[in-house]
């Protein structure tokens, strides 16, 4: 979680996801950079977030439109995104499923995304960590038969092009992971055992020495 | 064989008879737009315009700029002016809107038609629906709120001498018409579907308005064009039978089932169709994964050559710009060679321009792209990036551009829009791939934007279309820049793609009263270029208006500028004929004063052929710095 967050932060501070065209697809997109974790990264297009029937005069596909809007319906819409984004996706890795905790850029970068951002028009991002262990190999990512438009998935490997998968609603992807480095409280277990193995050797170098030591002293023990 | 003869000016020898169902104390004069005025107890009401200045009221019912004109000469300096709530606003102060549309016009994906109004009108008593208030006399006057042609249409409702009469606009014409179907476009709430993608998006509010106009049960209409409607309950259900006839067409056929599948695309069909209407949609055409060769980033296609090097197709954006310099930071391509763009949209040019300086590669395109490219300002079209490209080489329709293992073959391809190419890209290892940027897509067309000018004639536009896919190589895919598949229509599916769209050609024919269904689909078919410049005080420049005969017969026509304070022309009148299916333009030259006030200025046009007289039609903007 320390590494985490100044990743999320720069990453919304410098870029955000490349959504090509997010009034026709949705877009998940995975960075696959470091073992033993998976950040994702889903944008989200506002005018699609609005509960209820909004006039066309409110000019929603705007491009001003996110930044003109106040707190309050900033709010209401990352609520909105968070609500959304936890109805559509779902992802498990092995057996164990995972309810991501999507963080989102603060409401003046809603507004304004930084000079250099590739979020589109009309969009915001949220973003999670799945952290992941040794033994889980995979991470199935499910898109729910109710999302009302395709999903482009991405992934993001070290050199390597983008893998770019395009779901239908109601389909699922299985991503396989890079074996995960192990955990620190695995490691100082191992470290444990092993020092205790030492410990055990020391010990029983020790008294065979004595051992020999007393033969030395008394031979007639030595048979 | 229809008459269009009578839509805009001439009088049919049965109009007196039509006109004589009218009460006594109505004066109707049919014209370019229909003028009525009521005379009662000493004072004038004036419904649209008509009769001289000073009417002591004038109602409204919609806001284009014709309309407007027309109401400001009636009102003169002294008439309450009667409009929708919902535009007083803007009547008040549109300058502020031309002002901010000089910006507003780039990666504009709104797409609400141009034809406003340019100078203030003061608006005495706005109005809404369900309101009533008193006419000159004591007339009582009801309003209906009657959106579909445009968003804030209104409908007043008088009764006078037993008869119930509707003035009703633009929102039905004669016959069960409309003036045009682009008018239409806008975004679907209700559908989760925005006004680019919004084709015909307020034919529901059409409908529902027809239905609530219906159930008034009037005897007569009153159009603010054409003739009067003498049988409102059968031109009402007519127009609802057409409209419902060619959004159905219009689905079936429809590319955007690949992206929002079936539960929106039939949430928008039944606001037209009725809430239990079937939808048909197209089902998948054969898909397949990308080749490698071939990479997806976001809109942008990057082909790699076997020495590693890269050409590329499109770059809308910050995104798949930093893509390729990942990709080339990172070795996986060595260079990038040179870009091709398929269209003028900005999610596949915005950094067209970026990429090339970056990359230091050729730009290239067919002539019809090349231009909004190089020139954007002087296009308004959806999506034009403002970000223009300093050159862009032409490729001729069919010409060849071999390109290491590749052999590239540039098509004219006038799909999703009319400034759009496709690229043939073949080598000896795959089957032939047609990069047809956004014009098809596995479910069908991608013709959901009237304001991409996709031109219903023989001889371009889709049909041009699916002559040249039927022309590919045997085995050959296709690509859209979106999708990451490639894919292909079996004989059998492009037949039906083919006559479905010929049929809607027919039930669009039929919706209005043009002698030709493009100039109900093409905005654009009288458009100045540039559409806007820049000129200082003092300066001279020119501006061309051109004209798209849509016709099968000749036709001639006459233009009539209309100038703002401190530009003049060297001429402001102008002649022009064009054979059938022709295009042409004419030139006029421009003068800034000297002492020109700066800011944004408005020029339009009247444009006039032997059945049509179209008022301050066509607007270029002008930047006095």
């Amino acid at each position: 979680m320390r590494r985490f967050i100044p990743e999320i932060l720069l990453f919304f501070a410098l870029a955000g996801p490349a959504a090509a065209h997010p009034a026709l697809y949705h877009y998940l997109e995975i960075n696959l950079f470091d073992a033993g974790e998976v950040p994702v990264y889903v944008t989200f297009h506002a005018p699609e977030l609005i509960e209820g029937v909004v006039t066309p005069e409110d000019d929603l596909y705007g491009r001003e439109w996110l930044a003109t809007r106040d707190d309050a319906t900033l709010a209401g819409l990352v609520e909105n995104a968070d609500l959304f984004a936890g109805e559509v996706f779902a992802f498990q890795f092995a057996e164990r499923e995972v309810a991501p905790d999507f963080v989102y850029p603060d409401f003046a970068t809603i507004r304004r995304p930084p000079p250099g951002s590739v979020v589109p028009d009309g969009c915001f991002s949220g973003a999670a960590m799945l952290p992941y262990t040794r033994g889980e190999t995979a991470l199935m990512i499910a898109f729910s038969a109710t999302a009302q438009k395709r999903l482009m998935l991405i992934i993001n490997r070290p050199a390597a092009f983008p893998e770019v998968i395009d779901l239908e609603p109601g389909e699922q992807y299985v991503l396989a992971l890079p074996e995960a480095p192990l955990q620190a409280g695995a490691v100082w277990g191992i470290a444990a055992v092993l020092l205790s193995l030492i410990l055990i050797l020391v010990l029983a170098l020790i008294g065979w020495r004595r051992g020999l030591f007393s033969l030395r002293k008394n031979p007639t023990l030595a048979k | 064989m229809k008459t269009i003869s009578g839509f805009f000016v001439v009088m049919l020898a049965s109009a007196a008879s039509l006109y004589a169902q009218l009460p006594a104390g109505i004066q109707f004069e049919k014209g370019p737009l229909n003028a009525v005025t009521i005379e009662k107890a000493g004072q004038r009401l004036v419904i649209y315009g008509g009769g001289a200045p000073g009417a002591d009221q004038v109602l409204m019912t919609h806001v284009r700029r014709d309309s407007t004109e027309f109401a400001r000469l009636a009102a003169g300096k002294t008439g309450k002016v009667v409009a929708p709530a919902s535009v007083a606003d803007f009547l008040d102060y549109p300058s502020a809107h031309w002002t901010a549309w000089w910006e507003k016009r780039f990666d504009y994906y709104d797409q609400q038609v141009t034809r406003l109004p340019i100078s203030p009108l003061a608006v005495a008593h706005p109005v809404a629906g369900g309101d009533t208030f008193a006419g000159p006399g004591g007339l009582e006057l009801r309003v209906l709120e009657t959106p579909g042609y445009t968003r804030e249409g209104i409908t007043y409702l008088l009764e006078l001498e037993g008869k119930k009469i509707a003035f009703s606009g633009d929102l039905i014409l004669a016959g069960g018409r409309v003036p045009d179907l682009y008018s239409f476009q806008d975004a679907i709430p209700e559908a989760k579907i925005g006004g680019y993608h919004g084709y015909g998006g307020r034919l529901g509010q059409l409908v529902s308005s027809l239905e609530t106009l219906a159930a008034e049960k009037p005897d007569l209409i009153v159009p603010l064009r054409g003739d009067l409607i003498t049988d409102p309950q059968g031109d009402i259900t007519e127009l609802i039978t057409r409209v419902r006839a060619i959004y159905a067409n219009y689905l079936s056929t429809n590319a955007l089932n690949w992206y929002f599948k079936e539960e929106r695309l039939t949430a928008a069909g039944r606001l037209v169709l009725g809430p239990e209407a079937e939808v048909e949609l197209m089902d998948y055409s054969e898909h397949v994964d990308l080749p490698d060769w071939c990479k997806h980033l976001g809109t942008t296609k990057l082909l790699l050559a076997d020495d590693g090097s890269g050409f590329v197709l499109d770059c809308g954006g910050p995104g798949p710009l930093a893509d390729l310099r990942k990709a080339l930071a990172a070795g996986l391509v060595t260079r990038i060679e040179g870009i091709f763009v398929t269209h003028t949209h900005n999610d596949h040019s915005a950094a067209v321009a970026d990429a090339a300086k970056e990359f230091n590669c050729p730009v290239y395109a067919v002539a019809e792209v090349a231009d909004v490219l190089e020139n954007p300002g002087a296009w308004f079209l959806p999506g034009t990036s403002a970000n223009a490209v300093e050159k862009v080489t032409v490729l001729a329709d069919g010409e060849k551009l071999p390109w290491k293992n590749y052999e590239f073959t540039a098509h004219f391809f006038p799909g999703q829009m009319f400034n759009h190419g496709a690229l043939l890209v073949e080598r000896s290892d795959h089957a032939p791939v047609f990069f047809i940027g956004d014009s098809f897509s596995p479910s069908g067309i991608d013709d959901y934007c009237l304001m991409n000018r996709n031109l219903m004639r023989e001889d371009t536009g889709f049909f041009l279309c699916f002559k040249k896919v039927r022309g590919l190589p045997e085995g050959s895919w296709m690509v859209n820049q979106h999708i990451p598949h490639l894919f292909r229509f079996t004989p059998a599916r492009l037949e039906l793609l083919e006559q479905r769209y010929r049929e809607r050609i027919e039930l669009i024919n039929a919706l209005t009263l043009w002698d030709d269904p493009n100039y109900a689909i093409d905005e654009r078919w009288a458009s100045f270029y540039p559409y806007g410049q820049t000129l200082a005080p003092g300066a001279t420049g020119k501006l061309e208006l051109r004209v798209w005969n849509h016709s099968v017969r000749d036709r001639e026509i006459r233009v009539k500028l209309h100038l703002p304070s401190g530009v003049t022309a060297a001429r402001s009148e102008a002649v022009l004929t064009l054979p059938a299916r022709r295009h042409g333009s004419m030139t006029f030259p421009l003068s800034i004063a000297d002492n020109a006030e700066p800011g944004i200025k408005v020029i339009t046009a009247d444009i006039a052929s032997d059945d049509f007289d179209l008022k301050q039609w066509a607007e270029a903007l002008v930047k006095i710095e």
